[in-house]
């Protein structure tokens, strides 16, 4: 099974001190941000959002299955894709597991497992997708609400599955490092920050056995996370980055199209001072053939990756990136631009200018 | 006696053309406000006298000062009722906004948006987000204010430039002062006790500002900021960890000196990334604090007993008494190595050398002031959304108010309704609360903002 997923970017977000985890207390002084914090009125807005991303039930497995394929990848529709992968998780949970690998290939099941663990990354990389749909600053009770619901409702599927391959993952490297996603990647939001921390320190243990195990496993993102784990603990807390960029070298190595190893490996270059490293490198991606890549991801990337040009003081190489990602952009006019707007007094565009902040020219 | 003579010839002379130029305005009790404003030119002073005032009060011409009058314990208070906005919002150069006591505002206490050389003076502010926050401001000066309840920042200097912030008082806010996005800026003689956190140094990711530095933070009292956060759980500052005396999250060379640092329970001073803190989310941002001076202050007790994300983070190295933690890949930074301060994650640190030394610098302003530009209906347009109904609405959902999206399918072909509404609200909608109206903007700002609106926003 090759690995596609985009978890990575999430886990940028999978830190110590992770701020807008939810505090305990709720505020009561009369603000606006106060009132919306009301349980009575949150709960309305849950119930609404539930009602409303419900998706149509369809009975037949292999019109789920389709259903499923049609529009697992689609990162630019976050209600086609949840639906997506809620049809996919319901048909994978009608394919019996065997609880070994060894008992999978005498009972012929193998391509049963296949399908679960990719239904699992589909459900994976969709927390990616709604951690990209939270506002940068602020978000509005209504969506904050169907982020919440759709958030939960992922992580629950997730469990269903891997409740499942559980037995197998001391055999199946491939599933370890799922597992290991998993951990980080549904606490990247919604998650107190002890859960936050249990569960890096909880996936960390498992991508340090599973990269011994099977290096090249889904393609290195065993590396990729375990990298991107180590580069944002502080030393004291057994950060390394020194090891982070080996072990990020070694992800961009194995899976050369994939966009965060590009974004974590040009981060931890920067962080490190090797500026002539993450320029060679941001020069690499932008050469990349967009036909092996994910167009929304490809977008994200381009924007962030032009961004880092801006930061090290190349304009013209931000201005290369922006015309690629606006090409793109042209050519598949359903992906997200991602253009901010502001709620409480922060985000959008410069208000004496009229420019976006994250634009690249 | 010539010499006399010409003295008092040119202070009369300048007396004269001052009031010829400049009339004083009064505002009798518990009248409006804003009608005295309106009438006033650029340059006039407007004295309020004591009484309470349940308004919204926007300034935009030039050089207004308006003054609070106080008679023993009564004093000029306005009241927002927890049912408006905003208490003062200005955009005008060279306002003096001084002597007020705000309260019950659910958005802003006293703004200031795009206005250079202001001043904010002596005011008491209680709650609600933000206590006093000037954004975009170059040159300005916030002085012995105090400023109390608030669920963000109590005193909160955003994307500014150049700006003083002297002898305050903060307490029972989250963060008790605030310095975001900014650049150039002294701290110093102020009072910060019984916040969350007391002081905030940060640069956040998305704004239009992409760096901040040249911050000094020195003289002041910072002391036992333990207080609950009760910022809403949906809010960045609910992330603020609480029982820090100073946090340092990305910005450039900072100066802390001379300080009182005592009786933080989490930590003294916290340097970080915005990677430590999950915001590591603009690549135009370099999330590094970077350059930060920690010279000679005075500390004790800080770090006893850490809380929250502190205690999350030092429970595997089970340490405590920390008066210096450092969670940050910056360079060139610095500690005083006095003895007994405590600190930890400071292995690549240096010692601070004398000259390095702020103890002379008095102001972060600009000798001569700042240049004050004349905004078009555009850029008013934007400042006012952002500084006013953004409070409330938000694009692509609702917040307060109904969503954006939804105004402007309501409203596309026809602005003047929008304006209508927008001065004078009925209440439309099961399961909303009342907009509080905003005819206090004028015409001509709500006019820019329902072109902003329908015409630009979002497109
Ligand atoms: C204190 C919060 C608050 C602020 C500030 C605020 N609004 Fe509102 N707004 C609301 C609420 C609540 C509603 C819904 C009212 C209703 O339906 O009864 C609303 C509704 C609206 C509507 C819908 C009108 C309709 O016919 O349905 C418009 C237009 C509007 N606001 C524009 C603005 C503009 C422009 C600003 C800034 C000048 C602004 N609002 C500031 C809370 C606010």
């Amino acid at each position: 099974m090759k690995h596609r997923l985009g978890l990575t970017a999430a886990l940028l977000s999978a830190s110590v001190l992770t701020m807008g985890a939810t505090a305990a207390v709720a505020a009561d002084s009369g603000s606006v941000l106060s009132d919306m914090s009301d349980p009575a009125l949150l709960e309305k807005y849950r119930k609404e959002a539930t009602e409303r991303i419900k998706c149509k039930p369809i009975d037949d497995w292999d019109a789920r299955m389709a259903a499923y394929r049609a529009a697992a990848t689609s990162k630019w529709d976050r209600a086609g894709m949840g639906c997506a992968v809620e049809y996919g998780t319901e048909a994978a949970m009608e394919l019996s597991v065997p609880s070994s690998a060894i008992w999978a290939f005498v009972t012929f099941r193998v391509d049963n497992i296949e399908t679960n663990l990719e239904v699992l990354g589909a459900n994976l990389e969709y927390f990616d997708v709604l951690a990209k749909s939270y506002s940068e600053h602020y978000q509005g009770i209504e969506l904050s609400s169907e982020l919440r619901v759709r958030w939960e409702q992922t992580r629950q599927r997730c469990d269903e599955i891997l409740a499942r391959i559980e037995p197998l993952i001391p055999d199946v490297t491939e599933a370890r490092i799922l597992r290991a996603a998993y951990y980080l990647a549904s606490t990247v939001k919604e998650t107190p920050l002890d859960k936050q921390n249990e569960a890096v320190a909880k996936a960390t243990a498992e991508l340090e056995i599973a990269i011994k195990e099977k290096p090249d496993a889904l393609n290195g993102l065993g590396q990729l996370m375990l990298g991107q784990v180590l580069f944002a603990l502080p030393e004291f807390l057994g950060g390394d980055a020194l090891r982070a960029i080996a072990l990020l070298e070694e992800a961009h190595k194995l899976n050369p199209a994939d966009m965060n190893a590009y974004r974590a490996l040009a981060e931890a270059y920067l962080g490190e001072r090797e500026n002539d490293k993450a320029i060679a490198l941001l020069k690499e991606a932008l050469a990349t053939d967009a036909a092996g890549v994910n167009p929304q991801d490809y977008v994200d990337a381009f924007k962030f990756l032009g961004g880092l040009g801006i930061r090290v003081g190349l304009p013209e190489l931000a201005a290369q990136f922006a015309d690629k990602r606006e090409a793109m952009l042209k050519e598949k006019p359903d992906l997200l631009a991602r253009k901010e707007t502001a709620a409480f007094g922060h985000g959008g565009e410069d208000p004496l200018t009229g420019k976006d902040p994250s634009a690249l020219k | 006696m010539k010499l006399h003579l010409t003295f008092g010839g040119a202070l009369i002379a300048a007396l004269l053309s001052s009031s010829a130029m400049a009339a004083e305005l009064r505002v009798v009790s518990g009248t409006s406000i804003q009608a005295v404003i309106d009438q006033a030119q650029a340059g006039d002073t407007i004295l309020v006298e004591p009484g309470e005032y349940k308004q919204s009060i926007y300034i935009d011409k030039p050089g207004i000062t308006l003054q609070g009058l106080r008679d023993g314990d009564n004093g000029a208070m306005l009241n927002g009722e927890k049912k408006l906005n905003d208490g003062i919002i200005a955009s005008g150069h060279s306002v003096v906004i001084s002597g007020f006591h705000v309260k019950g505002y659910k958005g802003n206490g006293i703004m200031t948006q795009g206005a250079n050389n202001f001043k904010i003076l002596d005011n008491f502010v209680e709650g609600a987000f933000y206590g006093i926050f000037p954004q975009f401001g170059k040159n300005g000066v916030v002085q012995g204010n105090t400023v109390t309840g608030c669920e963000d920042a109590g005193i909160y200097v955003g994307m500014s430039d150049n700006i003083d912030v002297v002898g305050n008082t903060t307490h029972g806010n989250v963060i008790g002062i605030e310095f975001e996005n900014t650049r150039n800026a002294l701290m110093t003689g102020n009072n910060v006790y019984d916040n969350s956190a007391g002081i905030a140094l940060t640069l956040l990711p998305g704004l239009p500002v992409k760096d901040s530095f040249g911050l000094v933070v020195r003289g002041n009292k910072v002391i036992a900021n333990n207080h609950e956060n009760f910022a809403p759980s949906s809010s960045i500052a609910a992330g603020v960890p609480t029982g820090i005396g100073i946090l340092v999250l990305a910005p450039d060379e900072v100066t802390i000196e001379d300080n009182e640092i005592s009786d933080n329970f989490s930590t003294g001073v916290l340097v970080s990334d915005l990677i430590t803190f999950g915001l590591a989310t603009d690549p135009k941002i370099d999330p590094y604090s970077d350059k930060i001076r920690i010279l000679a202050n005075k500390w004790s007790g800080n770090g006893e007993k850490p809380a929250g994300a502190i205690a999350e983070m030092l429970a595997p190295t089970g340490k405590t008494g920390i008066e210096v933690l450092v969670a940050n890949k910056g360079r060139d930074n610095c500690l005083a190595q006095a003895d007994g301060v405590d600190s930890l994650g400071t292995k690549r640190w240096e010692a601070c050398t004398a000259e390095m030394s702020k103890a002379t610098m008095v102001t972060a302003m600009i000798a001569g002031g700042a240049e004050e530009p004349v905004y078009t209906a555009e850029q008013k347009g934007r400042l006012t959304y952002l500084a006013v109904c953004s409070g409330c609405h938000a694009y692509d959902s609702v917040l307060h108010g109904p969503s954006i999206q939804s105004i402007k399918a309501l409203y596309s072909d026809d602005p003047a309704a929008m304006l209508a509404f927008v001065k004078k609200p009925v209440h439309k909608r099961e399961g909303f609360p009342e907009m509080p109206p905003q005819d206090y903007l004028g015409e001509e700002t709500l006019k820019a903002i329902t072109n902003y609106v329908l015409n630009e926003l979002g497109n």
